[in-house]
């Protein structure tokens, strides 16, 4: 059982990992996604000591191994890892890479050390390449070596860091086939993914990471069709959000557009709705609510989603309900909009600092 | 082994039409010093002439060269159109260079004597040798002396050295062979006037006699610093001088001669008989061979011992501080700027004038720690970039299969870097054995300097040159072939399954 508790990384100023805490039981297959830059691959590195918690505290069976002068070749017993870029030692060939460290860490004897690899190298397929060299293998090969190289040592939790990140899309599959092979083992498996079909059918349990911490976790269908929270929502179902905050009226008109411009480049959105995004932020905001309002203060914010191509617009403004849609019907900023949008409505919200909402779906 | 033969073969061709071809072709004999005032002047570095020569040849062009023998070639290469020199000095070469000839006129007379250094110990060494002059003076002896070593050959008696049976302590002389009468080498041994008188008063005041071989230039610094006791080389009495050093009486009256080209007298020999000629003296002529032997010797020995100590205390170094970040890593990077800064020759006269300037020890070894140092520096930065260039993902897969750091470099860094520094580790010890050339200069007698002790008696550049050439290239290739042996040896990649598997059973 892996207890976390306040745990903190910091580098340099800034918080990666703020405050997680979480119980992980023997057994539980966690796949984790999140953002990248969400702090993921810092949190399961933390696990091994690999990276050093800035604060808090991490708990293996009971021992806190973070504790001052804690043995850590005792952790590295307990816990393997396997790397996104595979970390083969390249002076070594296959079988060696599978034997060497059960050798100079377990102490086993070579003969024990080879029937082992032999054992491991058969299971994830790759005996013959046993005396190849790192540098001789395709990606995929590299990866379930290191599986192997991992499994041989026995660890009791195997974290996995963006195991099949790296890989050509051709490899993925076979890769993916060993880890799920895995789960039949008992063994305790933190996996960090982008693949999202891997990370929802892979475990028992799913966390979404998000500003340095376990934003949301549950069972991963849960998850993945009812999530909680708006951002795990935006993120499992791929929408790529674009966020801009405007609370006076001399704001920098030409940056938001820019922002704009390089959003809809990034997202690879289509010339004509990202014209009609252009026009709802310059009609909308430019056009009627900088007239309307005595104190400018709009929150602007484009989510598009990649699975259907749609894209929706949304404007937070006002602290007093104001429905601009209702007022100058014949206004041509309006007629605009109307124009561009496939669906165009007013909400009061209760957000904080805004009243109104305006929501709008670009045609 | 074609290409480098072929290569030989040519520059050895293009030697051969320099030397005996074309040398002296179309230049006129001058017969007056008012002819070449305006000419090109050889002059021997650090000797009085620097002086003289200015003075006599005020609209001259100057050229410095270190010995009277490199002198010789210029002229005959016509690289030079006249040189002063000792006039003793100046009739040895004439022997030996019948187209070189002498103005009628002595452009300078100076008086010979021994130095010692400006302290108290020299000042009694001094008087103790003024002493001994005296009483040889007297008694006509000195003068018989200074005759036998104007007209030495190679049957000519030297005093043994090695009979010395001290008792009051050793004296080091400091000398330069190639300054005949006074210092000459002679069957392939130190010898010449100026070194039997020396000899002679180690037998009176019972001492011993040891003898450092250096460059004219570099005899003064020595007795200043206290490398020696005494030097010696027809060297002359000026004010200058004898403001930083203490000169015994005057043993011997030089006069400094022009040494010009002579017209038309090229060496009535044939062709194939001056090569023979050339061979004999550079070889067979007092068993000349031998010095070859000693100073491949030298050479090696300083190369190997250097790339051996250097390779460990680079490694050591490395391997001690590889993790260190703060003020032991900026000492280290400080001294290997230090040490790589300094142009070779420079660090090695550092080390022997300055900061062994007081300890006697042997220069052989000052040079050994020298290379060392240089070839510490080379691999100490061949392993950092090697290292650094490893990703660093292995090191964390190491750490998290529980191997420690020691353990991660020995096992898995190290002999990646190992493969990876190889080539340049090879260059670099080619390039040392080459780099050792310049130990002449703190009196080691190795291969460069052999060759020009000897050019220094036979007054000629193309066997001992040729022969040095082709000796360097061979010692290059014995080390090459051993480093690729060793290479064969530690490249993993070269092992079989069965080396691989030593010891396990495979069904």
């Amino acid at each position: 059982m892996i207890e976390i508790k306040n745990l903190v990384k910091i580098y340099r100023v800034n918080p990666i990992v703020n405050d997680l805490s979480v119980t992980i039981n023997d057994g539980d297959i966690i796949s984790i996604i999140g953002p990248s830059g969400c702090g993921k691959s810092t949190f399961i590195k933390c696990i091994n000591m690999l990276e050093r918690p800035t604060s808090g505290q991490i708990f293996i069976d009971g021992e806190e191994i973070t504790a001052a002068g804690y043995d850590l070749l005792k952790v590295s017993r307990k816990v393997g890892m396997v790397f996104q870029s595979f970390n083969l030692f390249e002076n070594m060939t296959v079988i060696e890479n599978v034997m060497n460290p059960q050798v100079d860490i377990l102490k086993t004897s070579r003969q024990q050390a080879y029937d082992k690899a032999v054992k491991l190298l058969k299971r994830v397929n790759l005996f013959q390449k046993a005396f190849s060299y790192p540098d001789q293998l395709s990606g995929g090969q590299k990866q379930r070596v290191a599986i192997a190289r991992t499994l041989a040592m026995d660890p009791e939790i195997i974290l996995f860091d963006e195991p099949v990140s790296a890989l050509d899309p051709a490899m993925v599959g076979e890769v993916k086939a060993v880890i799920k092979d895995l789960t039949h083992t008992g063994k305790t498996m933190l996996i960090v993914t982008h693949d999202m079909d891997f990370a929802r059918s892979i475990g028992n349990r799913l966390f979404y990471m998000d500003e340095g911490t376990i934003y949301e976790e549950g069972d991963p269908e849960t998850v993945f069709n009812f999530p909680k929270k708006e951002k795990t929502r935006r993120f499992v179902n791929g929408l790529k959000v674009l966020e801009f905050k405007i609370d006076d009226s001399d704001y920098d008109f030409y940056g938001a557009y820019a922002s704009i411009d390089e959003y809809c480049r990034r997202n690879h959105i289509d010339y004509r709705k990202s014209f009609h995004i252009h026009s709802a932020f310059e009609e909308l905001c430019q056009g009627i609510l900088l007239e309307k309002l005595n104190d400018y203060r709009v929150c602007f914010s484009v989510i598009y989603s990649q699975k259907d191509d749609s894209v929706e617009i949304s404007v937070l403004y006002g602290d007093e309900p104001c429905n601009i849609l209702e007022e100058n019907q014949s206004s041509l900023p309006l007629k605009i909009i109307k124009g561009i949008s496939s669906s165009l409505r007013y909400e009061k919200t209760d957000e904080k600092g805004y009243a109104n909402r305006i929501l709008m779906e670009i045609r | 082994m074609k290409i480098r033969n072929l290569l030989s073969l040519f520059l050895v061709t293009i030697l051969s039409l320099l030397l005996f071809g074309c040398a002296g072709s179309d230049n006129r004999e001058f017969s007056s010093i008012e002819e070449l005032k305006d000419k090109r002047i050889g002059i021997k570095q650090g000797t009085v002439y620097d002086g003289i020569t200015k003075k006599t040849f005020p609209e001259g062009e100057y050229f410095y060269f270190a010995s009277a023998s490199d002198l010789a070639s210029a002229l005959k290469g016509n690289k030079i159109d006249a040189f002063a020199i000792d006039d003793t000095i100046l009739s040895e070469v004439i022997k030996e260079n019948p187209e070189i000839g002498r103005l009628n006129e002595h452009i300078a007379s100076f008086e010979c004597a021994f130095v010692f250094n400006k302290n108290d110990h020299g000042a009694e060494l001094s008087e103790k040798m003024n002493v001994m002059l005296k009483e040889l003076r007297e008694s006509g002896e000195l003068d018989r002396l200074y005759e036998k070593w104007l007209n030495y050959d190679s049957d000519t008696v030297m005093y043994d050295i090695s009979s010395l049976k001290g008792g009051n302590g050793k004296i080091t002389l400091a000398s330069q062979t190639g300054c005949p009468p006074f210092a000459i080498l002679l069957n392939g041994k130190i010898a010449g006037y100026e070194v039997e008188l020396v000899a002679l008063f180690c037998e009176k005041y019972g001492y011993t006699l040891e003898v450092d071989e250096m460059y004219f230039d570099g005899l003064l610094s020595a007795v200043q610093s206290g490398k020696a006791d005494i030097a010696v080389g027809g060297i002359g009495k000026t004010e200058e001088r004898a403001k930083s050093v203490i000169f015994s009486d005057t043993e011997a009256i030089v006069y400094g001669d022009v040494a010009i080209l002579k017209k038309g007298t090229s060496s009535a020999q044939g062709f194939f008989d001056g090569i023979y000629t050339s061979f004999r003296r550079t070889f067979i002529d007092e068993d000349r061979w031998r010095m070859f032997f000693q100073g491949i010797f030298a050479t090696m020995a300083i190369t190997i011992l250097s790339i051996i100590l250097g390779t460990l205390l680079g490694f050591v170094v490395y391997t001690n501080t590889r993790n260190n970040t703060g003020v032991v890593l900026k000492i280290v990077r400080f001294s290997i700027w230090l040490i790589q800064g300094m142009p070779i020759v420079v660090l090695l006269m550092v080390l022997y004038y300055i900061v062994f300037g007081k300890i006697s020890i042997d220069s052989f070894w000052i040079s050994i720690l020298g290379f060392t140092l240089t070839f510490a520096c080379s691999v100490y930065n061949m392993l950092s970039g090697a290292i650094s260039t490893i990703d660093p993902g292995q090191k964390q897969a190491a750490f998290t299969l529980g191997y420690s750091d020691k353990m991660t470099f020995y096992k898995i860094l190290l002999p990646q870097a190992i493969s990876y520094i190889m080539p340049s580790y090879k260059s670099e010890i080619v390039s040392l054995i080459k780099a050792t050339a310049v130990v002449g200069y703190i009196a080691v007698q190795d291969l460069t300097k052999i060759g020009d002790l000897i050019r220094s008696r036979t007054y000629e550049a193309f066997f001992p040159l040729i022969v040095v050439t082709v000796l360097y290239f061979i010692l290059a290739g014995i080390l090459n072939a051993l480093v690729k042996r060793i290479n064969i040896r530690i490249d993993p990649r070269k092992r079989t399954p069965e080396q691989i598997l030593k010891g396990v059973k495979t069904e």
